[in-house]
């Protein structure tokens, strides 16, 4: 099954319940807070098509609100460097 | 998402300057150490106090490889080996992300020949986790003196260490400690930390870690180090030194790069400070006779 995970060269520190992702060697610093990081962990953390309903659950939201955002988040990641999808 | 320079705490910035050292010593297969600030084990750092800085212990052949790596990666020289401390022991870079970062090319204090002493470093490392990146540090053994080491050329509150390192260390753990003390040479940095200094009157690094470790004009330091030189060659270039003007602390000083003027005028003027910092300690000793 595929799954998102921290890409090769991401680096990841969790401080005071924020979340701070980074490319190395070069960076930037990029600060995952609120959404942001829920957005992350569930991304990280089961199966990728059903994201959405994860993050819906945690912040109380309805999946169909809240899709488009998430789902452009995550492809954000992806293209940043900060994410990647590969078989689990 | 934001990318912020301002509102990443310092702590976390530090972790991602440890990995991200360690990312680059990998990829170019350079032998380092991170040592001290947030590398140290909890063990040894009960109080959080993480520093403000990334230090890495290099291995001496590793450092011109090390430096050019940096440089192409966004690091700019903050501070020169030659100017950053009355030991040469330690150069200063700057990051955009990650902040600043020390490489040490020797540990002050050890006077064992630097490839020597790291090797023996080397040999006891154990692999700790920072932001995930695994980075390689010194033995908690080793982590302690080099604690203790460091304090000895502290007047503030790195003396903290010398407590829970060293005074409240168990009877095994300062055996350990004595034991790498010898085989890296250090016993007069270990005593100026840890007390009975006044035993190595007769060493010539004495004077060095007395004035490092209890204060004394720049004078009293440049002499220091003179007579602290391993060997003639070095004492040379150290009095070589003397008269050049430390254009990295001018420079930070002006905050931006000094002119040939600037430079050419402070060459001046400190010959002039050093020349009444003597002229005061002539008086001093005149009046003690």
């Amino acid at each position: 099954m595929s799954a998102y995970r921290p890409a090769p060269g991401a680096a990841v520190v969790e401080e005071d319940d924020v979340l701070y992702a980074a490319i190395l060697p070069d960076g930037p610093i990029v600060v995952l807070d609120g959404v942001a990081g829920v957005i992350w962990a569930e991304a990280c953390d089961g199966d990728p098509t059903r994201i959405v309903d994860r993050v819906a659950a945690v912040t109380d939201s309805h999946p169909d609100d809240i899709r488009a955002e998430v789902e452009s988040f995550v492809d954000e990641l992806v293209r940043r460097g900060l994410l990647t999808v590969g078989e689990r | 998402m934001s990318e912020s320079q301002v509102s990443v705490p310092l702590s976390v910035r530090l972790r991602f300057g440890h990995a991200a050292v360690q990312h680059l010593a990998d990829e170019i297969g350079v032998d380092l150490l991170h040592i001290k600030g947030m590398a140290v084990d909890p063990e040894l750092r009960p109080v959080a106090h993480r520093g403000s800085d990334v230090d890495v212990l290099v291995r001496p052949e590793h450092v011109a490889r090390l430096d050019r790596e940096l440089r192409e990666h966004g690091w700019r020289l903050y501070s020169t080996f030659e100017f950053g401390s009355p030991f040469g022991h330690a150069q200063t870079y700057l990051h955009d992300a990650w902040g600043y970062l020390d490489i040490h090319r020797f540990f002050p204090g050890i006077r064992l020949d630097p490839s020597r002493a790291f090797d023996r470093l080397w040999a006891d490392r154990v692999i700790t986790s920072i932001a995930g990146v695994g980075c390689p540090v010194p033995s908690v053994v080793a982590q302690a003196l080099l604690l203790v080491l460091n304090a000895g050329r502290s007047r503030g509150p790195d003396r903290q260490d010398v407590a829970v390192a060293w005074r409240d260390a168990s009877e095994e753990r300062r055996g350990q400690i004595e034991s790498l003390v010898a085989d890296l040479d250090a016993p007069v940095a270990f005593a100026a930390a840890v007390g009975g200094l006044e035993r190595y009157r007769g060493q010539r690094d004495y004077r060095l870690w007395k004035v490092v470790s209890e204060g004394g004009s720049r004078s009293e330091e440049w002499w220091a180090r003179v007579r602290a030189a391993p060997s003639l060659a070095a004492a040379v270039r150290v009095v070589a030194l003397a008269p050049l003007v430390n254009v990295d602390h001018l420079a930070h000083r002006l905050g931006r790069q000094p002119t040939t003027f600037e430079i050419v005028t402070e060459f001046f003027a400190r010959p002039a400070r050093a020349a009444s910092e003597a002229g005061r300690a002539l008086r001093r000793s005149g009046a003690r006779r």
